[in-house]
């Protein structure tokens, strides 16, 4: 019974999501044990949100360019993604616990 | 690599948007990246502006592809200036100080220890029935229970409950009403009955989180959200604004029921809450004259469908005259006759999900730590 809970274990879940550097770096501790970090840049860039999705990954470089960039807010989706708040006003993205696992694992 | 040096001196011959302070010094630079000899450049302009700057954008990127090493350079316009946002490339090492303060992580409903959802793919499966006689059951044993009733469209609460009074609001909170033990508030409780319910859907999902958060809820163990049938805009914004413990489907037998419960199963999976089980509602039907037994609807479609899918199953409610009749007349049958065999089916049901909110078994939110 508590399979169909616990179910699907294969997917990673997060249990702890630490923002440090001013809000420059978000480390995410998945109950596999794995643990990522990923610059904030990192996710403004490979933000999901709609409007992004239509970009290439050089309009979505160049549209974040070179300045170093920051979360200034995280907000708790449901039981399955945040919503972070970048410096620049992006705040659109929702990033599921697997998509930042995915992010994690692409980094590494 | 270009030199950064030689590009900053190309960008410093280039007017800013106001026309007179160099570009690099007039903080409207938004971000300079470059690859394999591509510049990109973006600058940050006034939407109503856009038009004035297009020769400033020229200039820039003729100024760019001056730069020694520099094979293509692409300059964009863009609007999206954030408040009080650190101005541009270069400054970085100035603090932040201007930038929105503390990183801020919203809490759920304050006081309210579990939310589950009650849902049904179909509508006319008696969610609601469910929904009131479980809040209820629950309540009676010894948790402090909320039923929010979502079903904007046709709200059902107040004539289940037998609530008719509007609630009163306190501190800009409204203040659910109180019946059988279970604080409830439904959008019924402020419109008439007969009115009808004419929302585009972004009013919906305001209405919404307004019932769930700008209510007096007090302290709670569990708040049971009657969610519209379905799975569209409302049930979403339940899974999202909402850290939803979990759902509860009900169905009723038949494979047309079946079909949309599955939906609603496979929804709340995709936005990771816990399907804590399924109730076959309608289940069966004891003839009152002659005590035989109709499976109108077949028998035990749910039970099978949630065996299929590894989600609990509940229980089930007899298809019953007593159970339509408490119901439409304000007393639902686990407060009007608690020792009845309808009454025990609905506690078995409040048990096991007691039961399963307790247990460590949910996975929860993760901690979100600043700093």
């Amino acid at each position: 019974m508590t399979e169909g809970i616990a179910g699907k274990a294969a997917e990673p879940w997060p249990t702890q999501l630490r923002l440090t550097d001013e809000g420059r770096l978000l480390t995410i501790a998945f109950d596999s044990g794995e643990v990522f970090a990923l610059s904030s840049r990192r996710l403004r860039v490979a933000t999901p949100s709609a409007e992004a999705r239509r970009l290439s990954p050089a309009e979505r470089e160049a549209q974040v360019g070179g300045r170093p960039v920051k979360i200034v807010a995280i907000e708790q989706v449901g039981n399955y993604a945040i919503r972070p708040t970048f410096d620049d006003g992006h705040s659109t993205g929702i990033f599921t616990w697997a998509y930042l696992a995915q992010l994690g694992r692409e980094a590494k | 690599m270009i030199d950064e040096n030689a590009i900053a001196e190309a960008l410093g011959a280039v007017r800013g948007p106001d026309g007179s302070t160099p570009l690099t010094r007039s903080g409207a630079i938004g971000g300079l990246t470059q690859r394999d000899g591509k510049v990109y450049l973006s600058i940050v302009v006034d939407a109503a502006e856009a038009a004035k700057a297009e020769p400033m954008r020229a200039a820039a990127e003729r100024a760019l592809r001056g730069v020694a090493g520099v094979t293509a350079a692409i300059v964009t316009l863009t609007a999206e200036r954030p408040p009080g946002a650190p101005p541009a490339h270069g400054h970085s090492h100035q603090p932040g100080a201007k930038a929105a303060g503390r990183p801020r992580v919203p809490e759920s409903v304050a006081g309210v220890r579990n939310i589950i959802a009650v849902a049904s793919g179909k509508g006319g499966v008696g969610k609601s029935t469910v929904a009131a006689n479980l809040a209820i059951a629950m309540a009676q044993e010894g948790w402090r229970v909320g039923l929010l009733d979502a079903d904007v469209f046709g709200p059902s609460a107040p004539r289940l409950f037998g609530l008719d009074e509007k609630p009163k609001v306190e501190q800009s909170l409204l203040v659910p009403l109180v019946a059988f033990g279970v604080k409830v508030i439904s959008i019924g409780l402020m419109i008439d009955e007969e009115a009808p319910v004419v929302w585009r859907g972004p009013m919906v999902m305001s209405a919404v989180t307004q019932l769930l958060r700008e209510v007096a809820w007090g302290e709670l163990d569990c708040l049971v959200v009657d969610m519209p049938p379905g799975t569209g805009d409302v049930q979403l914004t339940m899974a999202q604004s909402a850290p939803l413990a979990g759902a509860i489907i009900v169905s009723t037998p038949q494979d047309l029921a079946l079909i949309d419960a599955r939906r609603g199963i496979a929804m709340f999976e995709k936005v990771k809450i816990p399907v804590l089980g399924i109730i076959e509602n309608m289940s069966y039907f004891i003839c009152p004259h002659c005590q035989g037994r109709s499976d109108i609807f077949a028998h035990g479609g749910a039970r099978l469908e949630a065996e299929k899918r590894g989600v609990a199953f509940l229980g089930e409610v007899p298809l019953d005259l007593q159970i339509r009749e408490t119901s439409d007349a304000g007393r639902p049958i686990v407060a009007a006759a608690p020792d009845g065999p309808h009454a025990r089916v609905f506690r078995a049901i409040a048990r096991a999900v007691i039961g399963r909110l307790d247990a460590p078994t949910l996975r929860a939110a993760p901690k979100i730590v600043i700093g």
